[in-house]
């Protein structure tokens, strides 16, 4: 059982990355309802390994490590597997270059880049992103057919990323 | 590398939209080509930031709600301090920081609900009404005498339909049946966000909740803490310093701080659990049980399936255009009524929809003198339009059922000693009745709905059960079941 202060120095840094930890699950489950999970059992199993992990290492590989393996055994249940990758493909994702996964940086030019959107794509994203709703839920919700809402909102993720990227090459201020 | 081809599966992925033959085709790009799963790591990026900001921005107002309690955070940042920063160090800083981001979130804005006739209308932040309707999601079935409801839409208590609103109930208690089963217990004062049928947030109040076994899942969040149902039969409070309860009268839930991964913890039959949520903890807590509101025993209520509802009590008015939603309403008229006159009834099965005759149920005479209890069953789609809305469902009572009141004049002939006395009906000469098909109007044969089907009626095999398909046309649809009285 690692020491009070090793146990601390990961809750810390895990706290820390907790949005780089959350944005990575994101990626690899589609179905938002499993993330929350997926996220509290990778604190849990950072916590109880805590000695294994080396203090000047990088915490976030680590993190990411542990969290990748939670992915895949809440993936293998019905109804998840369905939707998310393989894990031969997971794996692979993860395997091969490092993973730049910065939500907090993103998160902030986001809320200007939101508001630069069209009112009914705006709409989209919001039902999409803050009500966790899939297409069919929002193609009822905003009297349009699921297919207007798959273009409308992959329109406006295109339009979201090159905003966020113009703004964070821009810099701060 | 066909980027456009792998922009289109990856929208699709990230929406949980792949056909299992895309999701394949998907699977292939990323394991073969490098470049793919690159632009795999760009498109999550976004996806991930951008639902992250989703969560900040849906619990910003949470946040606000406890910092506009200038009091209550004052002394709590005082006592953190003193108290606890030594124990929690960097990780109560940092996870103080992540809620302080939430704050900052400003673009995402709440739409806000309207409520147009019996629709909920979604305008969006500019104010201007963009048509988007909402499905109307709970049904007030229950309140107690003093209940006093307010904001906008202020509700008409028993029988109201709620989309996705927030309600403020200031006073009394009262009792909403949602679409999936789910019970809530108000107690006042609460004020309570339906989000979905699977989803609530309880801003502030006490409310208690029964979980059927199909909406298991079924969440409440309170400002900084969620509470996931596993089965069973819960209750949440929320004191006015913004600090959740959680206590489990029957089942488990599983409970966390949603900043705070550390703070997940289960409760079982009998637990109760306080979050301190400034401070990131949880503490077990033995306290006063009497702030969680009592779920009524339901087993001796009839059992009512599909787009049926039963209330618990009468409503005020079953007049047309009251109360319009989705959805069949039943409740008791009188317990225990002497008929002072024949009643004819209908009984039984009866084929509505073929044959080139329509079939005629049994027809049968309830002697005057006999004892009876009453039930009216109400339908009021939303609006008036020729479109035929179709509900259907069954209601199962603890007794045998003696037949179904179906022709306009004995409805009305039987109002003034059938009918609740609290009830406003309406008159005679606007009263409508079932569109089936062996009935007759004042100008002959009673016509189809709009889309050429009849309403249907039947009684079940085991004597005791309802069954209904009601079409919704341009009035409201109602008929009366009689139930032989107590003591029988």
């Amino acid at each position: 059982m690692a020491s009070p202060t090793q146990t601390a120095l990961v809750q810390g840094l895990f706290v820390q990355n907790m949005m780089a930890v959350r944005g990575f699950v994101l990626a690899l489950m589609p179905d938002f309802s499993r993330v929350d999970d997926v996220v509290q059992e990778t604190f849990l199993t950072v916590t109880a390994k805590a000695d294994d992990f080396v203090e000047g290492t990088n915490f976030r590989a680590w993190a990411f490590s542990i969290a990748r393996f939670k992915v895949l055994e809440s993936v293998r249940t019905p109804g998840a597997r369905e939707i998310a990758l393989d894990a031969e493909v997971i794996d692979a994702l993860c395997g091969a270059e490092p993973i730049e996964v910065h939500p907090e940086e993103q998160t902030g030019a986001l809320a200007t880049c939101i508001g630069k959107l069209a009112p009914q794509a705006r709409r989209a994203i919001e039902l999409r992103y803050q009500q966790a709703c899939r297409p069919p839920e929002i193609a009822r919700r905003m009297g349009w057919t699921v297919n207007s809402v798959n273009v409308a909102l992959a329109r406006a993720r295109n339009f979201l990323r090159e905003c966020v990227e113009r703004q964070l090459a821009r810099g701060p201020g | 590398m066909d980027t456009e081809h792998l922009d289109f599966l990856l929208n699709r992925y990230f929406d949980g939209e792949l056909t299992p033959t895309e999701k394949r085709e998907l699977e292939l790009i990323l394991l073969e080509e490098p470049k793919a799963r690159r632009e795999f790591w760009r498109a999550a990026a976004l996806h991930g930031a951008l639902r992250i900001s989703g969560e900040q921005a849906w619990g910003a107002r949470a946040a606000k709600e406890i910092a506009e309690r200038p009091a209550v955070a004052a002394a709590r940042s005082r006592r953190w301090f003193l108290t606890e920063f030594p124990r929690l160090g960097w990780a109560a800083l940092a996870a103080g920081l992540a809620a302080a981001v939430i704050v900052t979130v400003s673009s995402w804005k709440e739409p806000r609900a309207i409520k147009t006739g019996g629709q909920a209308v979604v305008s969006s932040r500019s104010g201007a009404p963009n048509s988007v309707a909402d499905p109307f999601l709970a049904i007030v079935v229950d309140q107690s005498a003093g209940a006093r409801w307010t904001g906008s839409p202020s509700l008409r208590g028993i029988g109201h339909a709620l989309g996705r609103d927030r309600v403020r109930l200031e006073a009394g208690e009262a009792t909403l049946m949602l679409d999936n089963g789910v019970e809530l217990q108000l107690r006042g004062p609460v004020e309570l966000e339906l989000l979905s049928v699977d989803h609530g947030v309880l801003h502030r109040g006490q409310l208690s909740a029964r979980v059927p076994d199909n909406a298991i899942g079924f969440r409440i969040d309170a400002p900084g803490v969620n509470v996931v149902d596993l089965g069973t039969e819960f209750s949440l409070a929320v004191d006015d310093g913004g600090e959740p309860k959680v206590h489990v009268f029957k089942g488990k839930v599983r409970a966390a701080m949603p900043t705070l991964p550390s703070s997940r913890t289960e409760l079982g039959s009998g637990d109760t659990a306080r979050f301190d949520v400034a401070l990131g903890i949880v503490s077990r807590d033995t306290g006063d049980l009497s702030v969680f509101p009592i779920l009524e025993d339901d087993s001796m209520l009839p059992r009512a399936t599909g787009d049926v509802r039963y209330l618990r009590r009468a409503p005020k008015s079953v007049r047309a255009g009251t109360y319009e939603h989705d959805s069949i309403m039943v409740f008791q008229e009188k317990a225990d009524v002497v008929l002072p006159e024949a009643v004819t009834v209908i009984r039984g099965a009866s084929n509505q929809q073929r044959g080139p005759e329509p079939s005629v149920p049994d027809l049968a005479v309830l002697p005057a003198g006999t004892r009876v209890r009453s039930y009216l069953i109400h339908f009021d789609r939303v609006g008036a339009s020729r479109d035929d809305v179709r509900a259907r469902g069954r209601i199962t009572f603890d007794r045998p059922v003696l037949g179904f009141v179906v022709h306009a004049k004995s409805l009305t002939d039987s109002d003034p000693w059938l009918g609740h006395p609290d009830t406003t009906y309406d008159s005679p000469g606007s009263r409508q009745i079932l569109e089936m098909r062996f009935l007759r109007n004042r100008t002959g044969p009673v016509k189809s709905h709009t889309s050429g089907l009849f309403d249907e009626v039947h009684l079940g095999a085991d004597g005791r059960s309802v069954e209904m398909v009601l079409f919704g046309g341009l009035a409201a649809d109602q008929f009366r079941v009689l139930l032989a009285a107590d003591g029988n």
